[in-house]
């Protein structure tokens, strides 16, 4: 078998050429395989070059520096130093793992990927359950407390409160009984985290309520998954299977005095019942609708018991830290927002999918070197982050590394970790009005501010897509805004406002160009726009007529053509079908 | 292998079996995988397999790597040779990297993949 591989990064290929002319050259070409490989991060370094079995990595290597890779290394087994990767100032070598030259970190999404998601033997096999067995041997509750409040882990569903704060308010709660659900309803538009990390690596999520279980006394616990999500559900399903034919769920786990079960309850796909105290009614039954808090649930959440609820991301977590030690988490981060955040990356970026990256990465490395940039190489316009709860961050604020305060700061919130890249082409006003669609779909309707507020709001923004409103629009969303935040019954209402406030304050102009000039640049809100007939260019070919889907387009063979305006429903065929920039956009 | 552990002792004594060194192909079989057409790409694995008698070779159905926009994504691990991933798979894809990589351990020029971060236990980079 023939081992020598080259592995060259496609951003490169000038240097590949190079080395299949040299080792042509010098009669090696047999000896080595030589092959392109797409990478990520190639912001960061002009070229990649791997070289195996001895698993070295050069980078930023130059066309000249070819030749001297092949005789150095290849012929003569010198390795050339000042290529080398260097990490963290020191120049990298042959011992050991390669070094990671990503910006990615994955603790969450540690298994997903590798092993078999519907094997217990598989997940085992990586250290699986041992963070169980490690506190069922020699730990007490109060350890367990201690090991998370020190890794300072914050809740993964978005509001960032510290985990070990409501674990512990559960445990010092005084009752029989007690539960432990697992919040898998991601219902985001764009947002897939959670169901990634449950069809990926679902006993990791499994580990970390049995831990909570353990440390707050609990014996029954919930995973609340929306129906929408079958293949996360049927993985769920095995997993607990096995997990209780193994011993780690049911009666006496492990031979101890502990027990603990799971149920799955699926969810009927309403949004709010992301939130956890509908959440929680919709689990006994009821239909899912907020309560005011407090009581937190807490001490007071299903049927009234104390109840820990927790996202699919802090679970996962949890047998992580009790592994490798709180001490050991609390290293990765900001000060303040300790740890690892997955994103769904998605809209106008190259490589979208699912990133990990460390809590303080900055929203520029994430979507120009793990996601490769915009689409078409387009201009960036703003990237979206927390769902309908919510806003966009502009060009300008790209470099602000993410925490749950820096990025509730620029007016967005972390929340469960959508993440939407715009460019030149999406319109900011329709942009909020799809969230604010959204939200007021998903309103339970339980409370007025959210009930009324939303749709009054959305009002107003369909009447500035559609050319219909003044300056004085702005003023009367920013009262509703206001009332909505400050009067909402649960967080739904209290941030549905977000999306409009956040377009508001960053592309102000664009607001005023639909409110004053009737115009929209992106073409977007059709509303504004018209197509017309340049009776200059028609040449009558009456192509357009043919496409036009509404027969809006009359004219004859070889005669100007005209759009009748009142039938036109601005769907762009005619435009994108006419060969002669006979039709305008205006 | 299904066994109950009685105690904790017997789960510190017990060894995985999942550690023995086979030669692998991963398929990232998460709901965007199959969107992308993993389901068609595992068959034909499956079926390549059995056809050729191959043996010592392991075909997991593993979750999503994240690599959304190269889905269907696949993994080969073979000693000797680094570990490839490869993006964008279909059957036809699926055929070569069983004549060419698996059979004649030859790397396919075509749409390799770095994978984009470590492994946090075998704390190897691929």
């Amino acid at each position: 078998m023939n081992n020598n591989v080259i592995l060259v990064s496609n951003n490169s290929p000038h240097l590949y050429d190079k080395f299949q002319k040299l080792l042509t050259e010098k009669n090696l070409i047999n000896k080595y395989q030589l092959k392109k490989f797409n990478t990520f991060g190639l912001n960061t370094y002009t070229s990649i070059i791997k070289i195996y079995p001895d698993k070295i990595i050069y980078v930023d290597s130059l066309e000249n520096d070819i030749e001297e890779i092949v005789n150095d290394h290849l012929i003569n087994g010198k390795i050339v130093k000042r290529l080398l990767y260097k990490n963290e100032h020191k120049n990298y070598l042959k011992s050991g793992p390669l070094p990671i030259y990503h910006k990615q970190l994955r603790l969450v999404l540690r298994n997903s990927g590798l092993i078999d998601p519907e094997s217990i033997e598989s997940y085992l096999s990586r250290e699986g359950y041992r963070a169980l067995a490690k506190i069922l041997n020699n730990t007490t509750q109060d350890n367990v407390i201690d090991e998370i409040k020190i890794s300072e882990l914050r809740g993964r569903g978005g509001a960032g409160y510290p985990t070990w704060l409501k674990w512990n308010f559960t445990k010092q709660a005084q009752s029989d009984i007690k539960y432990i659900i697992c919040n898998a309803d991601e219902g985001d538009p764009g947002a897939y985290m959670d169901r990634s990390v449950l069809e990926g690596d679902p006993h990791s999520v499994i580990e970390g309520m049995i831990i909570a279980a353990f440390t707050v006394n609990a014996n029954n616990g919930f995973i609340y998954i929306r129906a929408e999500y079958p293949l996360a559900i049927k993985r769920l399903e095995k997993a607990i299977k096995d997990a209780k034919e193994y011993g780690f769920l049911g009666k006496n786990i492990l031979g101890t005095n502990f027990s603990f079960d799971i149920e799955i309850r699926l969810g009927a796909g309403a949004f709010v019942c992301g939130e956890e105290t509908a959440l929680i009614s919709s689990i006994e039954g009821n239909r899912g609708m907020p309560r005011p808090r407090p009581p937190f649930p807490s001490t007071k959440g299903l049927w009234e018991k104390p109840t820990v609820i927790n996202n699919v991301e802090t679970l996962a977590n949890i047998p992580l830290i009790i592994l490798k030690g709180g001490d050991w988490y609390n290293k990765i981060g900001t000060e303040k927002s300790k740890g690892t955040k997955v994103f769904a990356l998605t809209g106008k970026v190259k490589n979208s999918g699912l990133v990990e990256v460390p809590m303080g990465t900055s929203l520029r490395e994430i979507i120009y070197d793990v996601g490769g940039g915009i689409l078409n190489d387009n201009k960036f316009k703003a990237v979206q982050t927390g769902g309908p709860s919510g806003g966009v961050i502009p060009e300008d604020k790209l470099d602000t590394p993410i925490s749950y305060e820096s990025l509730n700061e620029l007016g967005s919130i972390m929340g469960s970790g959508g993440m939407i890249v715009m460019d030149h082409t999406d319109c900011m006003v329709d942009v909020s009005k799809f969230y604010l669609q959204f939200s007021v779909d998903e309103s339970c309707g339980k409370c007025s501010p959210c009930r009324i507020g939303g749709r009054q709001m959305l009002d107003l923004l369909t009447n500035i897509s559609e050319g219909k409103s003044d300056e004085s629009i702005i003023e009367k969303i920013e009262a509703i805004s206001s009332a909505m935040q400050k009067a909402s019954l649960c967080g739904l209402g209290q941030t549905a406002p977000n999306p409009v406030i956040s377009t508001l304050k960053y592309f102000k102009d664009e607001y005023i160009d639909h409110i004053v000039n009737k115009k929209c640049i992106s073409g977007k809100c059709k509303s504004l726009i018209v197509f017309e007939i340049d009776k200059n260019n028609c040449i009558g070919c009456h192509l357009c007529a043919i496409k036009c889907p509404v027969n809006a387009i009359s004219g004859g063979k070889k005669e100007i053509h005209y759009i009748d305006q009142n039938k036109c429903i601005k769907c762009g065929l005619c435009f994108d079908a006419c060969k002669f920039n006979a039709v305008i956009k205006s | 292998m299904k066994k109950k552990f009685n105690s904790l002792k017997e789960f510190y004594s017990y060894q995985s079996n999942n550690t023995i060194m086979k030669s692998k192909i991963l398929v990232g079989y998460g709901s965007c995988g199959i969107a992308a057409g993993a389901d068609k790409v595992y068959d034909t694995f499956e079926s390549e397999i059995i056809k050729r008698s191959l043996k010592d070779i392991e075909l997991i159905k593993v979750g999503c790597l994240g690599l959304c926009f190269s889905e269907p994504n696949v993994e080969i691990i073979i000693n000797g040779l680094p570990d490839i991933l490869y993006g964008k798979v279909d059957e036809k894809f699926a055929v070569r990297i069983i004549d060419e990589h698996i059979i004649n351990k030859n790397i396919i020029n075509h749409n390799l993949y770095d994978k984009p971060y470590i492994d946090l236990f075998n704390n190897k980079e691929s």
